[in-house]
């Protein structure tokens, strides 16, 4: 079959323009496939480190016996560790979600232009910016000076991290959801914040949802708010209020600037169990996502 | 008749109202000298409109004419857009809805809506007939889905949804979409309705059954509707208003203008306007 | 600056006006033929006459379809929906016209060899050139769409009537006082009431004419004597409804 037909005077030509054009489509899409290879390089492999080293030592009893004393000792977990990013992580959503939520949703529905809404705007991107062991002294000036080490400062840290992320994110949802339904509702005499709560903010909830729990993935790793504000406990401490903490990001840290090779093996299951904890956020939030928007 | 509290406090200056009133209802609309602003810029001037009762009233005009516009101005709805403001009065039975006292959230749940693209909430079809009268305090179960049934019946739309009222609503077709929203609109039981071209997203056929379905709820409802479509507007309204814009001379920008209102009939087959002849025979000027 | 957006209609109701005229010309021009032909007893012209009617039928058909046709394709408003519409009724005035013309040429056959009164004749021509007359203006009013010229159709027709009315009782004299048969002057009296019935049938094109202008249409007496009468029937029927007597 020919691609060519002569209709009447003139000829229909339907084949590939071949040559030169072709050519660069195939260039083109040969350097996107390699820029993918490559960039695939990098985090294949950290995965890959991860499960390999941190695979060694993993077994239930790490999971749950408490930090060793010495880090010369072979034995020894990261259970208490577990629990302090749980709780730290857990606290710090608690606070920051429901501020961030609000915080959006007066940006997105009331602020419109006006300079408190412009400043807040512009204060929560700057936030987003800002160097995460900046939350660390910052919660260590105000808090942690006062009332010791404990979960509940590195919760706060971990908050402050987390505000401007939320924020900006349910911002950009709420933005999202059609002004169609917003004016269906008015239009049914319902109040602006009747509106906001049965109809904008189911609509905007799935990703509202995933935006937060992105956060919360982003905040169970982070060092560096965590080092002066929750301290080194090596036990077991459900009190958010009293006594040192420790987290999986803390325990990666310290063990892996240790020169014994037992805490470096530590220090990897601490990092696969965190990888795996935030790998399971992230499933989490996409099937709490899909979950809400079936619904629709 | 014409009793009308677009207030939240209850109506004893209302009640008055209606009393010394009572010998002749003013109609449904009055707009008198209506220039709708958006910000300094004057979408629509001087519109002088009278809309009776159970009466099916069409805007139609080019693009950029102000009818649309206008017909947001009746509801208020284009409080919602910052910088909107109106000029002169709009008189809701004798009430201005601009005035003072009034409260928007009330004004529109005399004056429904239905919009150009179908727009149900992402919930059930249940749902989303009955949000309206759950915000406007209905509770019990029983009312509601007794108000739910009325108003998918009143919507012509009761027999296809009944088996599957708590499945979506954006499971329907365009069509059905569009008759949902019709029935959320009439579940709050609206004295008028309000309809921005309802059309302009159907196939012929589910076009149909929402003129037939205006036809069948004007005895109960006083309808507006704005569209593009000439022969809808002849088919369905009982009276035509055409729009026009005119280009301000200092500045390039279009102003709309009122340029006839008449019997639906008078307007298409002998308009009184040159302005109008032209645009229905389709001669712009 | 007007720019039409739909020619497609905009040309075919020029073409439209196009036929109206040919026809309503060819119309006119048979008129005068056959009075010619009946005063001369040209059988051989009343012959052509009779022939050429087919063609004129031939036209009013293509009108009647270009006006279904653009009623159906095109959705005509406004003025564009009057002249459709008036055309259409136009059209079967003007074939009914024609029609009593060729009557009249065979009328000119049945008469031949029959010799007509002098003042039977001069009323014929009269009455010949006041129907083609009355034609002529109800077409210029419908092609320059002048709505008072359509309406004076209506009042120049007085003239025909009258002529008619003079025929009528000049053929009861002759019949009365000469030798005039009865055949001839029943045929002579029917010669007399097409031309009149022409005439009727000018005053309605110029009526549609009118209407194309400016959307008037006359109401015929009697329609509006029906119409009084339903609207009391209505009252009566519905005494509590006195809005619907009133407002009609």
């Amino acid at each position: 079959m020919t691609s060519t037909m002569t209709t009447g005077n003139s000829t229909i030509d339907l084949g590939a323009t071949g040559g030169w054009r072709s050519i660069k489509s195939r260039l083109m899409i040969g350097l996107l496939g390699t820029a993918f290879v490559i960039v695939m390089i990098p985090l294949v492999l950290v995965l890959a480190t991860v499960i390999m080293r941190g695979g060694k030592v993993m077994s239930w009893s790490f999971l749950t016996s408490d930090i060793a004393a010495s880090e010369r000792r072979t034995s020894g977990g990261i259970g208490p560790a577990i629990v302090g990013t749980l709780l730290t992580t857990g606290i710090a959503t608690a606070i920051a979600a429901p501020l961030g939520v609000l915080g959006a949703i007066y940006l997105a529905e009331y602020a419109g232009t006006s300079l408190l809404g412009r400043v807040v705007r512009f204060m929560s991107s700057v936030m987003t910016g800002v160097p995460s062991i900046v939350m660390g002294l910052f919660v260590y000036l105000l808090f942690t000076l006062r009332f010791k080490q404990n979960a509940f400062g590195g919760a706060l840290a971990l908050a402050c991290l987390m505000l401007p992320i939320i924020i900006r994110s349910t911002e950009e949802m709420l933005r999202l959801v059609p002004t169609t339904l917003r004016e269906a509702s008015y239009g049914l005499g319902t109040s602006k914040a009747r509106t906001i709560i049965s109809i904008v903010l189911p609509a905007a909830l799935p990703g509202v949802v995933s935006g937060v729990l992105l956060a919360v993935a982003r905040a169970a790793g982070e060092t560096a708010p965590l080092l002066f504000t929750i301290g080194a406990a090596k036990g077991l401490n459900l009190q958010p209020f009293s006594g040192a903490n420790t987290a999986l990001s803390a325990q990666i840290f310290g063990n892996a600037s240790s020169p014994v090779e037992a805490a470096q093996a530590r220090g990897w299951g601490a990092a696969l169990t965190l990888v795996a904890l935030a790998f399971s956020f992230t499933i989490f939030a996409r099937l709490v996502s899909a979950r809400f928007s079936s619904q629709r | 008749m014409s009793f009308v509290d677009l207030t939240n406090q209850t109506a004893s200056q209302s009640a008055s109202y209606a009393d010394s009133h009572a010998a002749v209802s003013p109609p449904v609309f009055e707009l008198r000298d209506l220039s709708v602003f958006y910000s300094a810029f004057r979408a629509v001037r001087d519109v002088n409109i009278t809309i009776e009762r159970n009466q099916i009233t069409a805007f139609i005009g080019p693009s950029g004419c102000g009818k649309t516009t206008v017909l947001r101005s009746l509801n208020r709805m284009n409080d919602l857009i910052e910088g909107a403001r109106v000029d002169g009065d709009v008189l809701y039975h004798g009430i201005d809805i601009y005035g003072p006292d009034v409260s928007p959230t009330v004004v529109r749940r005399h004056i429904g809506m239905v919009f150009q693209k179908p727009n149900p909430f992402p919930k059930s079809i249940f749902e989303n007939v009955a949000f309206g009268p759950r915000v406007n305090g209905v509770k019990k179960k029983a009312d509601l889905e007794a108000i739910v049934e009325r108003s998918l019946q009143g919507a012509a739309l009761w027999d296809e949804v009944k088996d599957r009222l708590h499945t979506s609503g954006l499971g329907l077709s365009g069509g059905q979409q569009q008759r949902l929203c019709i029935a959320r609109a009439i579940a709050v039981e609206p004295e008028v309705i309000l309809m921005d071209e309802p059309c302009s997203a159907l196939d012929p056929i589910a076009t149909a059954r929402v003129e037939e379905l205006m036809q069948e709820i004007k005895s109960s409802y006083t309808i507006v509707i704005v569209t593009h479509n000439m022969q809808q507007a002849a088919r369905t309204s009982d009276r035509t208003a055409f729009f026009t814009a005119e280009i301000n001379p200092d500045s390039d920008r279009r102003t709309g203008i009122l340029v006839e209102f008449d019997d639906t009939k008078k307007v298409f087959s002998n308009p009184s306007d040159e302005r109008t002849e032209n645009y229905v025979t389709g001669r712009f000027g | 600056m007007i720019e039409d957006h739909r020619s497609p209609l905009h040309h075919g109701l020029d073409d439209l006006q196009a036929k109206i005229i040919r026809l309503a010309w060819t119309t006119g021009e048979v008129v005068t033929r056959s009075t010619n032909a009946l005063l001369l007893s040209d059988l051989f012209e009343a012959q052509l006459i009779i022939d050429a009617d087919d063609d004129t039928d031939l036209l009013s058909v293509e009108i009647e379809e270009l006006c279904f046709e653009l009623l159906v394709l095109q959705s005509p408003l406004a003025r564009d929906l009057r002249l459709v519409v008036a055309s259409m009724k136009i059209n079967s005035d003007l074939e009914r016209a024609a029609d009593l013309m060729v009557n009249i040429a065979k009328a000119t056959r049945r008469l031949h060899g029959t010799v007509i009164p002098p003042k039977l004749r001069g009323q014929i021509r009269l009455m010949g050139d006041e129907a083609a007359k009355l034609l002529r203006f109800s077409i210029d009013a419908y092609a320059r769409q002048d709505g008072a010229l359509g309406a004076a159709v209506r009042d120049i027709d007085d003239t025909l009537d009258r002529l008619h009315r003079e025929f009528v009782s000049a053929i009861f004299e002759s019949h009365a006082a000469t030798d005039l048969g009865l055949q001839v002057a029943v045929q002579l009296a029917l010669i007399g009431r097409f031309y009149e019935r022409v005439g009727d049938h000018a005053v309605n094109v110029g009526e549609w004419a009118e209407f194309v202008a400016d959307g008037h249409r006359p109401e015929h007496r009697g329609a509006v004597r029906a119409r009084e009468k339903q609207r009391l029937a209505q009252a009566a029927l519905d005494p509590m409804n006195t809005d619907a007597a009133n407002n009609e």
